[in-house]
């Protein structure tokens, strides 16, 4: 009787059991990798596993104290504020001139193939090149790049990287000018799915580039335009690479991801660096319900 | 008619002109600090700034490099993020393949659950997992193991998802006709599933290639500090040539740079070998 019910049971469960079966090792690794850590994040966050001091209070439960603790943390908020500056600007300037490049690109009749590639390539460069780039450019000698062109007229070398009114801006020099490649490439793409019909229309009423831009080209790309925002958006956020390479452990530059960065690894205090994570996580969660709701109110046509 | 159709082509021409000129002016900030660079990778030992800005080397050193390449054991760096980067894309394509074929092409039940299951992961954000697996790593043994390098990524969300999407337009007819002559789930994923979704798969391997060999972030916390299994970012990040015990000597300047070059070189290799890929595969995750 049994056997039969067994028999049954995976006759008619063989294929839900075999696909889980499949799936098995995704599941199972990325239960362990996202699904685990983000948990325990989470439960880390309200616990006191700093290792400085674990070993002697032993492991107790203290709430949302590291929360309120983050929040008046100085490193945290100088890092909030220079991260919120890094990612108005980056947005600004790598959308303004990535559109500028894609728009640009539409208006040739020869050599778009050529500019795409030449443009795109620092997309690829590494964040330990960029450093090293960086480092060079705004050297303290002479021998950077910047001071050996200000030494042409009579300019004494400065040192950009530590000193408070330019470090920052340092940092966001060559990434604003050449940090366009991937919003452009979108930009692209958005562009050319762009209907010729449309354009073809428009210039029988106006030979306004501007015109044309204004009533076509920017409101069909409005999914396009806010893509590039989200993303300009989330990568700013989660910026640490420039400040943690090129300026380590610098008051004027730190980041908040870097506060969380040295307070975890530095420092061993993981529950606080985890409180700090989810603070950042819930800023970017919200910033994404912000943008999604000013999407929403801007007409598509299509 | 014949004046406002020639004021007309002028003013385009004028366009098309800055158009160019806009396209070039901002190839050149691009090019530009890596110019420098190379500039002063090639500088002579006897090399000593100021007064001038060098738009030329004073004198070509090859000798600079092989300098730099044996300072920095790049060797040692490229063989690791080879493996790093070549195996971590084999896994996560076979991975990321399987997951999307069943979510796409099996109906079985619980898929709903089992897509959002993954798709949860794309609210997740990556610093958490940046700490927690560090933690996790540490208590199972892994801390300095090149397998800790490559193991917490492996389920790429945003590849499934593509990956999902794309497998999507594949006909079901050709997976039932299959079925019928009696392939197995495996044989259908490798024979026809695969290839059939080529061009997603292959934009996919290339950038996920790449991200792996840029990455520096998650290997240092993985490798814990200066080990034998460093990739060449690291390789980079590490080497801090003296010259007389100063690291501000301007030969020591000179040898960085050269040791930098040497690590862009691979990247531009492969970028314009696959450049295609890069700058046309954005039509293939979907985006019209």
């Amino acid at each position: 009787m049994k056997g039969i019910d067994i028999k049954k049971w995976y006759h008619k469960y063989r294929n839900d059991l075999k696909c889980y079966l499949l799936l098995l090792v995704p599941i199972c690794l990325f239960s362990v990798f996202f699904v685990y850590g983000f948990v325990r994040g989470f439960v880390f966050s309200l616990l006191n596993y700093d290792l400085r001091f674990v070993m002697l209070e032993g492991l107790q439960f203290v709430g949302f104290e590291h929360y309120a603790e983050v929040f008046r943390d100085k490193d945290f908020l100088n890092g909030l504020l220079h991260t919120t500056i890094w990612t108005v600007v980056m947005l600004i300037g790598n959308n303004g001139f990535g559109l500028l490049m894609a728009v640009c690109l539409m208006k040739l009749s020869r050599g778009r193939k050529f500019f795409l590639a030449g443009l795109y390539w620092p997309a690829l460069v590494s964040a330990a090149i960029t450093t090293q780039i960086t480092l060079y450019v705004f050297n303290p000698t002479e021998t950077g790049i910047l001071n050996s062109f200000l030494s042409v007229f009579g300019i004494p070398p400065k040192d950009w990287l530590v000193n408070e009114d330019t470090a920052l801006i340092s940092l966001m020099v060559i990434p604003f000018f050449t940090g366009f490649s991937q919003k452009m490439i979108i930009f692209y793409a958005g562009l050319n799915g762009i209907p010729k019909t449309y354009y073809e229309a428009a210039s029988l009423d106006t030979d306004s580039g501007v015109q044309i831009f204004g009533y076509i080209t920017w409101p069909l790309l409005g999914p396009v335009v806010f893509l590039n925002v989200l993303l300009s958006l989330i990568e700013g956020m989660k910026v640490i690479a420039p400040m943690q390479l090129i300026t380590p452990h610098n008051d004027f530059t730190m980041s908040a991801i870097y506060a969380m960065y040295i307070d975890a690894f530095e420092n061993t205090n993981f529950s606080f660096a985890f409180a700090e994570g989810f603070v950042m996580f819930v800023i970017i969660m919200v910033l994404t319900v912000i943008q999604n709701l000013t999407q929403k109110e801007t007409v598509v046509y299509e | 008619m014949n004046k406002v159709k020639t004021k007309g082509s002028i003013g385009k021409r004028v366009v098309l002109g800055l158009c160019y000129g806009t396209l070039v002016l901002f190839m050149l900030f691009q090019i530009l600090p890596f110019y420098f660079s190379f500039v002063e990778s090639l500088q002579p030992e006897t090399y000593r700034p100021g007064g001038t800005l060098h738009l030329l080397p004073e004198s070509i050193n090859i000798k600079n490099y092989l300098t730099a390449w044996q300072g920095s054991d790049m060797i040692m760096g490229i063989v690791w993020s080879l493996i790093y980067a070549g195996g971590f894309t084999f896994v996560t394509v076979i991975i990321i393949s399987l997951v999307a074929y069943v979510l796409a092409k099996k109906k079985f039940r619980g898929q709903q659950f089992v897509f959002l299951f993954f798709m949860s992961a794309l609210m997740v954000p990556g610093e958490i997992l940046l700490v927690s697996n560090y933690l996790l790593i540490t208590e199972i043994g892994l801390l300095g193991s090149p397998l800790a390098v490559v193991l917490p990524g492996l389920v790429n969300i945003f590849g499934i998802f593509l990956l999902k999407q794309f497998m999507h337009t594949i006909p079901d007819s050709v997976i039932e006709s299959a079925v019928l002559d009696g392939a197995g789930d495996w044989k259908i994923l490798t024979r026809l599933v695969i290839p059939m979704s080529m061009p997603a798969i292959a934009t996919y391997c290339i950038i996920t290639f790449v991200g792996q060999w840029n990455e520096y972030l998650w290997p240092q916390l993985a490798l814990n500090s200066v080990s034998p299994f460093d990739p060449i970012q690291i390789k980079l990040l590490m080497y801090r040539p003296t010259i007389n015990g100063s690291e501000n000597h301007p030969y020591a300047s000179v040898l960085r740079t050269a040791a930098t070059m040497i690590t862009l070189l691979p990247v531009l290799v492969f970028y314009f070998s696959f450049q295609k890929y890069f700058t046309e595969g954005i039509n293939v995750t979907g985006l019209k």
